[in-house]
């Protein structure tokens, strides 16, 4: 080999490195391998581990008969002392993960060693209502995709942490923000948003992986003289929240992405927003071409106890009423347990799963019945469920060997007071707020295993109070979760037994997830400030 | 979202109450709180009766928290160190850190500085002289509880518990104990896997286990699936004074208690 054709060789490196096909190509992660994301359990490749976010791994090595024989197989510290929520993915071998405020880590899944570490610049002045997190990143050929504190979108080289695009979404002086973990559909990234505390206009956006561009955008309040717009009184609309601040679901089959909205603004006083506060508090089934709704159901119209409906869309395929269905299975913060028809959005069954003194019930088409003076009020209005809801943000899990939706549940109440907030961009927009007169011991949390044809809970493994863990199931039929007094365990997915349990030394506020590296199966955890993995010998 | 709101310490947020503080501190003469019209004053009253009134009573009067309408304000002598101990709360206390805009702080801080019409003390009917030869002496409460770095530590120490406590709270718990005991006081009586039985101070208790100072001055240490029984007391271990003092015991115990704070540090 001549000097000529090195120089030769160097340049045609260069060009074919710098080509996008090539260096998708040099990751591999495509939307095929996305779509069937759970034929690959030995990585995780999207927040909830698949389309359906059920958070159910195929993998086994990992069972009853040795999981009490689970250790330690390495921890990394993270850089900070924010509460850590961060749920990584693990691709070919390489561990993605997100870390308080906006910064994401590339790991090896066997070691926990570092590869790269990139930290985000933020402005001074953010406003956030409920702290520093970031829950996950998306992965799609080259690419990383990051949401940020400051209501960025930042596409990332998966080898070397280097910034490929970076697109503002909105405006953080106004109080939007991004905490959630972005979900790649086919050539799209997308992204929601937070900021239901500051008066913002709600959104669901997609944007062009390759360039960052945005491809469409739905706002979750419609616009004047769109359909519905009329559920706000007067101007409420332009303020009304609905953020989407939870990563949500996709059906490759339907082509719908189901997302979860947030509470209506301001939260506590719905004086001033009289009517339905559509599409707050509801989840939306968008067309993932175009953005365009397909169908909605609003889980509480007109809330005045900030139950966001952003728990994750769990799609599940089951016989239901004597034939098989597309269903989507949703316990909700205002603890009650929804089945809809995710093709059509019909709702099918609700009934509660949590202590509730709100509504007598659901109707026949899903809406609740209230149970008047329930609102908050000046002197203080004590309704379960609190204000952190029966469910909340954490991510369920079901398992279709045991047909149950497995889910950290909080059987807690509140006192909401109303009150009055003038909007101010940038400024708290929630007209009121709660206090709990009783100690947090007085009330309980639990894992509560659900069959989602009945509402009828099989077992139930309790908590400390207020535990805020993620779950994931496997298809040897254990369940692992943690909990707000920093555990670790694993449980039969079948009984709720419990057979193996760690102190994790931090609270848990996350979602454990499972992977391959190296022929072996690891479980990893966010706890404290700590990522921590397990394995067997 | 909103999640956790009022209850959540961000501990990032430490440093940065830690620098603001400093900062204010430096500026405690100079910043004034600029929203203290009477709209303003208005607006505060209501965000005071979402946040405050667990504590501080529902005008301010004090119960388990402090009275505010004392015009004495022991961690907050200025506009801006009541700013910062409202936004981020009073380390060692009760007060927690709140989630509120500029605006609404500064609010509720004008409405706080209305509160302070009825002078520098409360009205104590008792002498708390008297008072203080019935703690010590008469009724020996120092047995358990400590003032000034004399007495029991198995009991919340009251050294300057005239800052914490309002006259009426004083009294309702000579009178009834068990009316607000916080989980911190409470006791844990078990029977372990060998029969035996433990009583002690409920230290630290969690889904699986508990730890405890046992009657005897140890720490121990328990699997909750290895006990045969547990269970936890949420009384008080103090008797009720209804009965043991006169009226005028109680004015005078309460008198002495509710002046354990003129020499707060």
């Amino acid at each position: 080999m001549t000097c000529k054709s090195c120089g030769l060789l160097v340049s045609l490196l260069a060009v074919a490195l710098a080509h996008p096909v090539f260096a998708q190509q040099s990751s591999g992660i495509t939307s095929e391998r996305l779509t069937h994301a759970e034929d690959e359990p030995e990585n995780w490749l999207m927040y909830n581990g698949q389309y359906s976010s059920q958070r159910y791994s195929r993998l086994v090595q990992i069972d009853k008969s040795n999981v009490a024989e689970l250790q330690v197989k390495w921890i990394y510290q993270l850089r900070t002392l924010s509460d850590v929520e961060t749920s990584p993915l693990v691709v070919d071998g390489i561990m993605y993960l997100t870390q308080s405020p906006s910064n994401v880590i590339a790991l090896d899944a066997a070691t926990g060693r570092p590869f790269w570490t990139y930290e985000h610049p933020l402005p001074e002045k953010l406003s956030l209502c409920c702290g520093r997190q970031n829950r996950g990143v998306a992965i799609l050929g080259d690419k990383l995709f990051l949401g940020t504190l400051d209501a960025r979108l930042i596409a990332l080289e998966t080898k070397t942490g280097a910034v490929i695009w970076n697109v503002k979404s909105a405006e953080a002086s106004e109080g939007y923000s991004k905490t959630a973990a972005p979900i790649v559909v086919k050539d799209k990234v997308i992204s929601g948003i937070a900021g239901g505390e500051y008066g913002v206009r709600g959104f669901l956006d997609a944007y062009d992986a390759e360039t960052g561009e945005r491809v469409w955008r739905f706002y979750t309040i419609p616009g004047e003289g769109e359909k519905n717009n009329d559920s706000w009184e007067g101007d409420s609309w332009k303020t009304g929240g609905a953020p989407t601040w939870v990563t949500g679901s996709y059906d490759p089959e339907l082509n719908l992405i189901y997302w979860g909205t947030g509470n209506p603004g301001p939260d506590w006083n719905g004086e001033a927003r009289k009517g339905d506060n559509l599409y707050s508090d509801s989840v939306v089934a968008l067309d993932a071409d175009t953005g365009e709704l397909q169908w909605y159901f609003q889980f509480t119209p007109h809330d005045v106890h900030d139950w966001d409906a952003t728990q994750t869309p769990l799609l599940v395929d089951m016989e239901f009423d004597g034939r098989m269905r597309k269903l989507m299975l949703w316990p909700n913060r205002n603890a009650f347990f929804y089945v809809l028809d995710r093709e059509t959005g019909e709702f099918l069954l609700g009934s509660p799963f949590a202590m509730q003194t709100w509504a007598k019930g659901l109707d026949e088409r899903g809406r609740p019945i209230r149970i008047p003076n329930m609102f908050p009020s000046l002197q203080g209005t004590l309704v379960y469920p609190s204000v952190n809801g029966a469910a909340n943000w954490w991510s369920a899990s079901y398992s279709p060997r045991t047909e149950l939706v497995y889910i950290v549940t909080y059987d807690g109440a509140d006192t909401f007071f109303i009150g009055e907030d003038d909007y101010v961009p940038g400024e708290l927009f929630v007209a009121g707020g709660s206090q709990r007169f009783e100690p947090q011991e007085k009330y309980a949390s639990m894992i509560r295993a659900l069959d989602p044809r009945t509402v009828e809970t099989k077992w139930e493994y309790p908590l400390q109070a207020k535990t805020q863990s993620g779950l994931v199931s496997t298809a040897s039929d254990l369940l692992f979760g943690g909990s707000v007094d920093g555990y670790f365990y694993a449980l039969d997915a079948t009984d709720g037994k419990e057979l193996w349990r760690m102190s994790v030394g931090g609270t848990v506020k996350a979602a454990p997830m499972t992977y391959m590296a190296s022929g072996k199966q690891y479980v990893t955890i966010a706890a404290g400030n700590a990522i921590v993995t397990f394995g067997l010998e | 979202m909103m999640l956790g709101r009022i209850q959540r310490f961000l501990p990032t947020a430490l440093c940065v109450f830690l620098a603001a503080a400093g900062a204010l501190a430096g500026q405690q003469t100079a910043v004034e709180n600029p929203y203290t019209s009477a709209k303003d004053i208005a607006a505060g009253e209501q965000t005071f009766r979402s946040y405050c009134t667990i504590c501080h009573g529902r005008t301010g009067e004090g119960a388990k928290g402090p009275d505010l309408t004392l015009g004495i304000f022991r961690n907050a002598t200025s506009d801006a160190a009541m700013f910062s101990v409202i936004r981020y709360g009073i380390p060692g206390t009760d007060m927690p850190r709140h989630y509120m805009s500029d605006a609404g702080i500064w609010q509720v801080a004008a409405y706080v500085r209305s509160l302070s019409a009825r002078g520098s003390t409360a009205e104590v009917a008792g002498d708390p002289v008297a008072g203080a030869r019935i703690f010590h002496e008469q009724e020996n409460c120092s047995q358990c509880h400590a003032v000034d770095g004399r007495g029991g530590r198995r009991a919340p120490n009251l050294t300057e518990v005239g800052w914490r406590r309002s006259p009426d709270y004083l009294r309702a718990s000579l009178v009834d104990p068990n009316a607000d005991v916080p989980p911190k006081w409470w006791s844990l009586r078990l029977i372990d896997s060998d029969g035996a039985t433990v009583t002690g101070w409920r230290l630290n208790e969690d889904t699986y286990s508990v730890r405890l100072l046992d009657a005897n001055d140890n720490l121990r240490a328990f699997e909750k699936r290895d006990l045969r029984e547990l269970e936890r007391i949420e009384t008080s271990p103090m008797m009720s004074y209804e009965d043991m003092l006169s009226e005028q015991e109680l004015d005078d115990l309460v008198a002495y208690l509710y002046s354990l704070r003129s020499n707060g540090r």
